[in-house]
């Protein structure tokens, strides 16, 4: 039986105390590579003792760089393994050194062992989450560039690979609401970031600045120095509006790129996998350091075809899950992708992006997801990936003002989304039955209407003048056309005096309507139209009145 | 406008608007900070000037003054009443620049000086309506339309066909050359004088466009209103949403007519008076005509 202590990241060597990330740390630690020191509280560690362990972090902090305070971060033991890599749904925490917010981010990593989403994915993957996970510990990292790099490893070779790259921490792209430099094993160039938003870890006289002010990024050597404005600060980190990106500067240099990629294959052989996934950062002094190494779960589909094409109903992105589906488009917001009673089955889910918070969604089994932000190396595009939801990230904005029910195809192998071809639309809406029905419209019909309506009424405001005209009750008797009639969508007042002809009824929680005397029953029901099609109806429940 | 900080929402124009110059952020700043004063006569300022382009507004300051609003705007005859009076701003400042270029144009530095301290006050009192771009209760309005509709998907088809300016975008306009048509125009009304410019106009598909966007906006106002038929309170809420909606589609196109004609006007003092365009205030411009102000 071990003792419950904090432990140094490079002495975590128990996946179930240390959990697997850490565990892994401390590997490459061992054997030479760029891992930023730290501490691991185990999993188990008693609550009562957090408050002490709290000190003794804070009096290891005095010994290491930590100007921009220190990361909370998940270390489970079912985490970053071969069968699930439980990608994003962990909390990782920055944090100022105060013994306070600390122990609050602590407390937050450890309570995200036991989340809903993370049942329903371990259950999903048919494996077992550990109600208790360990929390490593480090200085926080102020990165130049950072991103997470995937690769399939052999004796010799590193291929394919892929590599995202956004300025600052790796957050965006992790979760992702950002799209970075995307460079790939099969393409000389790399496709360029658009990174809306820089997360950095700030300083103490950072994080009290208002937003609108302004801060110095951290530059690679030999860029002009550059600054962002204050978008927002919160829990230790600046989230900064990015500026514009430097003219012919790639983010990540030739040199630094090959050097991480040396460094992925050492650490693949080091954990001894055949695919590996690793975050990474890279300071403004050129230096590369490891943040996670775990398993790869699937491999990462080939880079699209970026070539332009003709057609302005395809629209092309980057392929983050393969397959494909076909489904009514519905649109679906950030804050509201968690809420899958609202999802309609079968349908392609348009949002900006897929975050960690898209995964009850993603298990709601939706057609497709279309995102227009992010990469295929997001946690969620990797979870897409794990449970067979086609996926395409990056697609062009324009794909968000697609009408909702459209019948979209999303293809997550090629990377497209398109108009459905008309083989795997439904059959169009049939017209309308309009027997027994009124239509309410503001105009009147400039001919007899033929759509098999029992009557036309215009719409009446009460303040209005009443739309129908004295030779309206002779048009309505007329055998040819339906008769017109008025309706009023609230009970009272009553109508204004009615022309000759005309009989005022009451629709018991409608309103009141107009109806010719001799034009017969009383319609059933009342539609509005929009070319032809019912958009919406309501029933009638007439009682004439006296 | 920035997330909340520290219980303060920023609104940063100095990041909006980048390029803008110091005249035009204090044409926004103005603005923003009188807008409860300039729609709803509320004379509580919209937060505190940082430095010029930006403002803070303490979240409870903004809270009350935006729901008071959201409230107002709920009732009928205050969204005449804001439309109304908005309108009427705008002619006001259209009246007030006519005023500039006649002065111009007869090189009169003395009129053109009187004339532009007016025209700034009217335009800022114009400008108060750039918030209908972030300011309105639409999150409202859909969960309002998507409880009547039953569907999220409808409630947002809903929305987007309303927001019809009343008249063609500046861009449209240049092109179908039809007439101004008020707030209350119908599709028919909106389809007549479409096929009145149809044959001598060049541009026959936009006005089909237009028209079929007209029947469309009128096809989902009466749906919502037939949706809320029998609750009189909600059917007053939406024919002040459909209202709304039109407005402020139109609202904002017409803004940046007036706009750049009185930034042209700026423009035109600073060479008559050799004055730097790009280190002028509104206060320059305003000069001692406290009146202007108000």
């Amino acid at each position: 039986m071990h003792a419950v202590e904090v432990t140094r990241l490079a002495d975590a060597t128990d996946p179930v105390r240390h959990g697997r990330k850490a565990t892994a740390l401390a590997t490459l630690i061992h054997h030479g590579l760029p891992v930023p020191h730290g501490l691991v509280l185990p999993a188990g560690f008693p609550d009562d003792q957090l408050a002490s362990a709290v000190f003794t972090v804070l009096d290891w902090a005095t010994s290491v760089d930590t100007r921009y305070g220190l990361v909370a971060r998940s270390s489970a033991p079912a985490e970053d393994g071969p069968e699930a890599s439980f990608a994003g749904l962990h909390t990782s925490r920055f944090t100022p050194t105060h013994p306070e917010a600390l122990l609050a981010a602590i407390h937050e990593v450890r309570a995200s062992a036991n989340t809903p989403a993370l049942a329903a994915y371990a259950a999903h993957r048919d494996v077992r989450p550990t109600p208790h996970l360990a929390v490593l510990l480090q200085p926080a990292i102020r990165p130049h560039a950072a991103g997470v790099l995937a690769a399939t490893c052999d004796a010799d070779d590193l291929a394919p690979w892929a590599l995202d790259a956004v300025r600052g921490l790796a957050l965006p792209v992790v979760d992702g609401s950002q799209r970075g430099e995307r460079h790939h094993s099969t393409s000389d160039s790399p496709t360029p970031a658009e990174q809306d938003v820089i997360l950095l870890p700030g300083a103490a006289d950072e994080l009290r600045q208002p937003p609108g002010e302004w801060i110095a990024l951290p530059v690679a050597h030999g860029q002009p120095p550059q600054h962002a404005k204050i978008q927002t600060s919160a829990a230790g980190l600046l989230h900064l509006y990015a500026p514009a990106p430097i003219p012919d500067a790639h983010l990540l240099t030739t040199s630094t790129r090959n050097r991480l990629l040396r460094l992925a294959s050492r650490a693949a052989a080091v954990l001894n996998l055949d695919r590996i996934d690793i975050e990474w950062a890279v300071t403004a002094d050129d230096t590369i350091h490891i943040l996670q190494a775990r398993p790869l779960t699937s491999p990462v589909p080939d880079p699209a075809d970026n070539a332009p094409h003709g057609d302005d109903s395809i629209w092309h992105g980057i392929p983050a899950a393969p397959g494909r589906g076909t489904g009514p488009a519905h649109h679906q917001r950030h804050e509201a992708i968690a809420l899958t009673d609202k999802i309609p089955a079968g349908a392609v889910l348009i949002c900006d992006n897929i975050g960690p918070e898209a995964l009850p969604a993603l298990l709601a089994s939706p057609a497709a997801i279309a995102a227009t932000s992010g990469g295929p190396l997001s946690h969620a595009a990797i979870v897409a990936r794990e449970i067979g939801i086609p996926c395409v990230t990056a697609l062009p904005r324009e794909l968000l003002k697609v009408t909702p029910g459209t019948h979209l195809t999303v293809d997550g192998t090629a990377g497209t989304a398109r108009l459905a071809v008309t083989a795997e639309e439904p059959p169009r809406r049939q017209p309308p039955a309009l027997a027994g029905a009124a239509v309410v419209t503001q105009t009147r019909p400039t001919s007899i209407p033929l759509d098999g309506r029992a009557a036309t009424l215009l719409l009446h405001l009460s303040g209005d003048e009443l739309p129908l005209l004295r030779n309206d009750a002779e048009a309505a008797s007329h055998a040819a056309q339906p008769p017109v009639g008025a309706f009023q969508p609230s009970e009272e007042p009553a109508l204004p005096p009615l022309p000759t002809g005309y009989q005022e009824y009451r629709l018991p929680g409608l309103g009141r309507i107009a109806w010719p005397t001799d034009a017969g029953p009383l319609p059933s029901r009342l539609v509005a139209l929009e070319d032809r099609e019912t958009i919406h109806e309501r029933p009638t429940h007439p009682a004439k009145l006296t | 406008m920035e997330p909340v900080w520290n219980g303060v929402l920023t609104c940063d124009y100095e990041r909006t608007r980048p390029q803008a110059s110091h005249l035009e952020w204090d044409l926004y700043t103005e603005a923003l900070i009188r807008w409860p004063l300039i729609l709803m006569d509320d004379p509580m300022p919209y937060g505190q000037l940082r430095r010029a382009g930006i403002v803070d507004i303490p979240e409870p300051t903004h809270r009350d003054l935006t729901s008071a609003w959201h409230r107002q705007l709920a009732r009928l005859d205050y969204a005449v009443n804001l439309i109304t009076r908005a309108t009427h701003d705008r002619d006001v400042a259209g009246a007030v620049l006519d005023r500039v270029d006649d002065a111009r144009r007869r090189g009169d530095v003395g009129d053109l000086t009187r004339a532009l301290a007016a025209a700034t006050a009217a335009f800022t009192r114009v400008n108060a309506t750039h918030i209908v771009n972030w300011l309105l209760p639409e999150d409202h309005w859909e969960r309002l339309l998507a409880d009547l509709f039953g569907s999220r998907d409808a409630a947002l088809i809903c929305l987007s066909a309303l927001q019809l300016p009343a008249a063609p975008g500046h861009i449209l306009a240049t092109q179908m050359q039809l007439p101004r048509q008020s707030e209350a125009a119908t599709a028919l009304d909106v389809e007549m004088a479409a096929r009145q410019q149809e044959q001598a106009a060049p541009a026959a598909g936009l006005i089909a466009q237009r028209t079929r966007a007209a029947r469309r906006r009128e096809a989902w106002t009466t749906a919502a209103l037939l949706a809320a038929a029998g609750n009189d309170q909600v059917v007053t809420e939406i024919r002040a949403m459909a209202l709304l909606l039109g407005w402020a589609a139109d609202s904002e196109e017409r803004r940046k007519e007036l706009r750049e004609r009185f930034l042209t006007a700026a423009h035109a003092w600073c060479d008559l008076t050799g004055t730097d365009p790009s280190r002028i205030a509104a206060a320059d411009l305003q000069g001692a005509d406290a009146d202007a102000r108000r």
